[in-house]
């Protein structure tokens, strides 16, 4: 009897202590989402290795062979990873978080740009930046939960679902009501990335691309010239800080930098949703500098 | 007893050829029904089990015998395809998996499934040796594909010219094997899976280009040099696309693997109209009325082959009693000396004993290890192509 | 010593019968019956042996009545007590010549096949002249290399009584002789009586006294 009582005592733990799932996201909104869905039920991992540009990295076999062996594995979709089109991935234990968007997605011209240091290269077709759409973000996140319930179904997916749809609804209002103070005010923009929060705020952009790394050179600074001429934008998201020069000739010219990331790849640690708020705080804080 | 057993092993060492060949007859008239028994015994497990463990399978119109030995056995036998948009279909519904299968390509014979890795987990495909397939240009290896070609992973594979005068249509394309299955006795063992955009590209729906040129820095013009690639290289396999929206690609069937019964239902409800030129067939049924058909052809084999023995068996008796009519002589000189009758009896009976132990010893040598094959064999027969 | 009175056997045929009024052989002693061929010389063998049965008289043998013995008896006397000649040989085709010569043992119900019967079995080959063939098959040996291998059986038990029917019936005449003389030599060192069958003349003198068929069935 004592042998048996013991041997229940130790299964039990065992039971409750079942192996977390494996989850790999392709970027750290989509990682951030689904961490906050699953909670202590998943681990959650991003592919990418540290600074590299999760919208332009080539997998090599072995990281490959690391996606397929997730128990989950969350893509942007909308051409974001175009890695995955060469791939074989289980699509039973993938969710494409833009499924079914087809209506929603902003077609491209198909035009080259590089993003900070990494190659030159064009997303021919769709924008794939889907999440400073906060609305999009929420059907990402549902997407995403609507996988990890089938995968977790003793996880408390739903109601962490409905957490972080209350903070992407406040994102989705705090840039609406930036947007509304904007009035038509067109926003100047370094490379391609802002679109869907353009539409969906009713932020008019201008794209004036620049270099992350590089002086302005005599062409882009006429791009600006004209650019500021057409639209009289006094602000430019950036990713981060423009280079010296760059910012340079930005104040020569009237224009404020305004840090606007679209968190896809952090520093480690960071807090994506923290950014996404920095993000609106910060063009804010430029709209009414008082 | 061991002196009856002394000369009944003399008698048959003196006369080993013909002893010899009533203990083979023995042997084959037990072994042969027996062993085509578990044969078709096996067979019709194996056949049952594979069709069971597939729940629907999703195809074009038409017979679904074929359909299901396509999906199953990787046949060759379905005209009509579906598309990849049928089976995205099936995923956006949200009743099921669905998973393409394409068949007809071969490499050294063996066939060629395009298939995604979802295939694996549902057929429970553990790797022994190497990883599953990660990109276009892989392929993995059934276990029995394997031996046969003697493959290994990092070895290639080229799949089999279609037509040789075919010049705008499929080519052969080298495969880099990836990984090789373990064996888990089915069709399975004897396939060459790749992924379904490789499949598509040695059809020649999509493929590759060494060197374009861009005019302007814009528009993409291809190189009149260009040459169509039949390796994919981590150098060139970027340049690798399709010429037409995936959706309308082309696969044989599409495994359809309900979430639940309900959603079995649902979709089964879906394609049952006559004018659906897709139709969702359970498998099983297809090869339970199969199934009905061998086992009515078995039972007349039962009969030939029990005719065939008791013929056997009587020419056995006869060949038997002649013998021992024979030693009638000899009979009668050990009477003469003074032998009991249960010792001549004995002696008789130690032979025919012998003959007929051996005979079945011979045949369960010939059995045991068919029985014990029996799957593996079943597995070669059902997926050997027409 | 072998006594048959008011002996009546008829073959099943009807066409033949068998009487014999009277006979008595001593023990040891070599006696030869002679007359014409199918007279009943062999069934008067097989009646002493025990193989046959008379309808009437009595067949004692050392003072038993063989002819009133169960079967079972008989064939226990038959292979405890008689050593048989053929004249055909009737060695067994699919046996050596040892295994010919332990025939007997190999077919006694309880006798288990010692070593010491094999050995008798190898004197008896040696006896015989046939030491250097044991391990031949019957068909790789002459006729009368056959009969020396027939009389090495039918002493391998010991037998009080030895029947030869027609035993050089089927060899030369340099042969008849010398398997005649085996014989007498071996059954004389055993003290066993000799009843032989033989229309061969030329052979009588060798025997003690030779018993003349067609008178002992007239005998009265």
């Amino acid at each position: 009897m004592k042998l048996l009582v013991l041997t229940i005592a130790l299964a039990l733990p065992t039971a409750a202590q079942a192996e977390p799932l494996n989850v790999q996201a392709s970027n750290d909104v989509l990682a951030m989402f689904a961490q906050r869905l699953a909670g202590d039920a998943a681990t959650v991992t991003m592919p990418v290795p540290d600074g590299i540009d999760p919208a332009t990295w080539q997998p090599r076999i072995a990281a490959i062979a690391a996606v397929q062996d997730a128990g989950l594995i969350v893509l942007n979709g909308a051409g974001y990873e175009g890695w995955s089109t060469r791939v074989s991935l289980p699509r039973a234990r993938t969710v494409d978080t833009t499924h079914g968007m087809d209506a929603e997605l902003i077609h491209l011209a198909g035009q080259s740009h590089s993003h900070g240091a990494g190659p030159t290269h064009s997303h021919d077709g769709v924008a794939p930046v889907v999440w400073l759409d906060f609305s999009l973000a929420a059907r990402q996140a549902g997407a995403i939960a609507a996988a990890l319930t089938r995968a977790l179904p003793d996880a408390p997916v739903a109601a962490n679902l409905a957490a972080l749809q209350t903070d992407l609804a406040d994102l989705d209002a705090e840039a609406k009501a930036l947007g509304a103070a904007m009035q038509g005010q067109t926003l100047l923009v370094w490379q391609p990335g802002y679109e869907y929060f353009g539409r969906a705020y009713g932020i008019p952009l201008r794209e004036v691309t620049f270099d992350a790394a590089e002086p302005p050179s005599p062409a882009q600074l006429a791009a600006l010239d004209a650019a500021v001429a057409d639209t009289q934008a006094r602000l430019m998201l950036w990713d981060a800080a423009p280079p010296p020069d760059t910012a340079t000739a930005l104040a020569a010219r009237g224009i404020m930098p305004v840090i606007f990331t679209t968190a896809a790849n952090p520093p480690e640690g960071a807090d994506v949703l923290g950014m996404l708020q920095a993000n609106l705080a910060a063009l804010r804080a430029a709209l009414d500098p008082a | 007893m061991t002196n009856a057993l002394f000369l009944a092993l003399a008698y048959m060492r003196f006369h080993r050829i013909a002893s010899a060949a009533l203990i083979m007859a023995i042997a084959l008239i037990a072994a042969v029904p027996v062993g085509t028994r578990v044969v078709l015994n096996a067979s019709e497990n194996a056949l049952g089990t594979r069709a069971a463990a597939t729940p629907l399978i999703l195809g074009a119109r038409g017979s679904s015998l074929d359909l299901t030995l396509a999906a199953l056995y990787f046949t060759d036998a379905v005209t009509v395809p579906v598309t990849q948009g049928d089976a995205d279909a099936v995923w956006d519904s949200g009743l099921a998996m669905a998973i393409p299968l394409h068949v007809g390509f071969t490499a050294r014979a063996l066939p060629v499934v395009g298939t995604a890795v979802d295939y694996f987990d549902f057929r429970g495909l553990a790797v022994a040796a190497g990883r599953p397939m990660a990109q276009i240009g892989e392929a993995v290896l059934g276990a029995g594909a394997a031996a046969r070609l003697g493959l290994k992973p990092g070895d290639t594979l080229v799949t089999d010219a279609q037509n040789l005068f075919d010049l705008a249509g499929a080519y052969p394309l080298e495969l880099t094997i990836a990984g090789v299955f373990a064996p888990n006795g089915t069709a399975d063992d004897r396939a060459v899976f790749v992924e379904m955009k490789t499949v598509w590209i040695i059809a020649g729906i999509g493929h590759g280009h060494d060197a374009v040129q861009s005019v302007n820095g814009q528009s993409v013009v291809a190189s009149p040099a260009i040459q169509q690639f039949n390796r994919i290289t981590p150098e060139n396999i970027d340049t690798f696309h399709l010429h037409q929206n995936t959706a309308l690609l082309p696969a044989s069937a599409v495994l359809v693997v309900p979430y639940d019964a309900k959603s079995a239902a649902i979709l089964q409800g879906r394609y049952l109209e006559g004018d659906n030129p897709l139709h969702l067939i359970i498998p099983a049924t297809v090869i339970e009325g199969l199934l009905q058909t061998l086992f009515r052809i078995g039972r007349i084999l039962d009969a030939v082959v029990l005719i065939v023995g008791a013929a056997t068996v009587t020419a056995i008796a006869l060949a038997l009693s002649l013998a021992t009519q024979l030693r009638a002589g000899e009979m009668q000189t050990l009477f003469r000396l003074g032998a009991h009758r249960a010792t001549i009896a004995k002696t008789i009976g130690a032979q025919i004993a012998i003959i007929l132990s051996l005979g079945a010893v011979l045949a369960a040598t010939i059995v045991i290890p068919l029985a014990y094959l029996s799957p593996q064999i079943a597995a070669m027969l059902v997926a050997a192509a027409p | 010593m072998i006594a048959i009175y008011d002996l009546m056997f008829t073959f099943t045929n009807g066409g033949f019968r068998l009487a014999v009024p009277y006979l008595e052989i001593a023990a040891g002693e070599h006696v030869a019956v002679a007359g014409p061929s199918g007279t009943g010389k062999s069934t008067l063998l097989n009646l002493i042996a025990g193989i046959l049965v008379p309808e009437r008289g009595t067949v004692t043998v050392d003072f038993r009545n063989i002819a009133a013995l169960p079967d079972a008896a008989r064939r226990a006397f038959r292979l405890q007590s008689i050593g048989f000649v053929f004249q055909n040989f009737a060695l067994i085709d699919y046996l050596t010549v040892e295994d010919n010569i332990l025939t007997p043992a190999r077919i006694h119900p309880v006798l288990p096949l010692t070593l010491a019967l094999r050995a008798r079995a190898r004197d008896l080959a040696a006896a015989v002249g046939m030491a250097d063939k044991l391990a031949r098959y019957p068909a790789r040996l002459s006729q009368g290399e056959q009969q020396r291998v027939a009389i090495a059986r039918a002493l391998l038990m010991r037998p009080r009584i030895i029947l030869a029917d027609e035993a050089t019936g089927n060899l030369d005449p340099a042969n008849k002789g010398l398997i005649l003389d085996l014989l007498f030599t071996q059954a004389r060192d055993m003290g066993a009586t000799v009843v032989a069958v033989t229309h061969d003349h030329d052979l009588l003198p060798r025997f003690d006294r030779t018993i003349d068929f067609r008178s002992l069935q007239g005998a009265a």
